[in-house]
């Protein structure tokens, strides 16, 4: 009964959603992600263990009253000093938390998406005062703690994967940001832009549930088969180029928004 | 018959609650498979949408938060095409495959004999 009471005061503080047990943070590099990591820190209540993956690379941090208490494992790709798995911390222990602030880094510069689990910590930590909190982890590890969340389509667009070839993004007219191949890019901006603006315009008569945000995918958009996608949400618009046959992968990216 | 292949992928793909053949020229649905809930002005209107998202193409999908949409040109009548409405957690490759062979079986006339 206590474990039901302790997780559903966990559910209860979690800002986001699970799904199967694990939450998609969103790509490791992303400044958003980096400050996601901390913000599950602080968002901790009862004490309790957080593993962050990429791939097979993890970290298990233990966290409570929205403080790291201990770095308790990590992968050895991440090089984990030993000394520092398991020590109790406090602001005091500068060298311990430039350690973890290594180890934490270390993964958040592997290549993918960052995962989160959370499960309740199945011993007690008691009352102690130990633990460091998001501000001073913020400063010490270097990570942005106000940066943004990812969007939907930042989301949707690094669950491409290696399917990814280019995007570029619109304010609905202007340009506000382009990725991948420069030369795919400028191709979407110049020609595929204009032509799927217009086919959303004449897809506007058609009475099918088009909800926002909404994909279309078309293989027709680019003369070497790959694929367009148009992520249309409110106020943007936004287009993403990926590899021939990608159909199967775009399906499971637009799962993941 | 058209309509036991289309059965047939539905049974067989998980997710998969409409499939619709489809004459892209006159916009009109041909068969659907028997469970099909879909109205008919829905059917309609998927039938536009696949004529609009398959020009110089024979793959299209629109998704939105509740459900996906395959639209599938026949390849050897381009003019025949099939539209699958599917659920977000669908296997969207085995989705594909079953679909393009329905789709030929039903376009060559091999399912109408």
């Amino acid at each position: 009964m206590a474990d039901n009471l302790e997780s559903k005061l966990i559910a209860l503080t979690e800002p986001g959603q699970f799904k199967a047990g694990e939450m998609v943070l969103g790509p490791a590099d992303a400044p958003a992600t980096k400050a996601a990591l901390l913000s599950a820190l602080d968002n901790t209540i009862l004490p309790c263990l957080i593993t962050y993956s990429v791939g097979s690379s993890s970290v298990v941090l233990k966290a409570g009253g929205r403080r790291l208490r201990a770095c308790v494992a990590a992968s050895n790709d991440l090089n984990p000093p030993a000394d520092a798995l398991g020590k109790t911390l406090s602001a005091d222990e500068g060298e311990t938390l430039a350690e973890i602030g290594s180890i934490v880094n270390a993964l958040l510069a592997c290549d993918g998406m960052l995962t989160m689990k959370r499960e309740v910590e199945p011993a007690a930590m008691g009352q102690s005062d130990a633990g460091v909190g998001v501000k001073t982890l913020s400063e010490l590890w270097k990570i942005d703690f106000n940066a943004k969340p990812p969007t939907q389509f930042e989301i949707f667009e690094s669950a491409l994967g290696e399917t990814f070839i280019a995007s570029i993004e619109t304010d609905g007219t202007d340009l506000t940001g382009s990725r991948g191949d420069t030369d795919t890019a400028d191709v979407l901006k110049r020609d595929v832009l204009p032509k799927l603006v217009q086919l959303e315009a004449d897809l506007t008569k058609v009475k099918t549930q088009r909800d926002l945000p909404y994909l279309m995918t078309l293989n027709s958009a680019l003369p070497d088969g790959a694929l367009v996608s148009l992520f249309v949400a409110e106020e943007t618009r936004s287009l993403v180029a990926s590899a021939p046959g990608s159909l199967p992968a775009v399906a499971g990216a637009w799962g993941r928004v | 018959m058209a309509q036991k292949v289309l059965d047939l992928l539905c049974e067989q793909v998980a997710g998969c609650e409409t499939a619709a053949f489809v004459d892209l020229t006159t916009r009109m649905v041909l068969v659907t498979n028997g469970d099909n809930t879909q109205s008919q002005d829905t059917l309609n209107a998927m039938c536009q949408e696949a004529e609009l998202m398959l020009v110089g193409g024979d793959t299209a999908m629109v998704a939105t938060s509740g459900q996906m949409r395959l639209y599938l040109r026949g390849e050897a009548e381009p003019n025949d095409a099939l539209c699958c409405v599917c659920a977000m957690d669908t296997n969207f490759a085995e989705l594909i495959a079953k679909a393009k062979d329905s789709l030929n079986e039903i376009s060559s006339g091999v399912a109408n004999g």
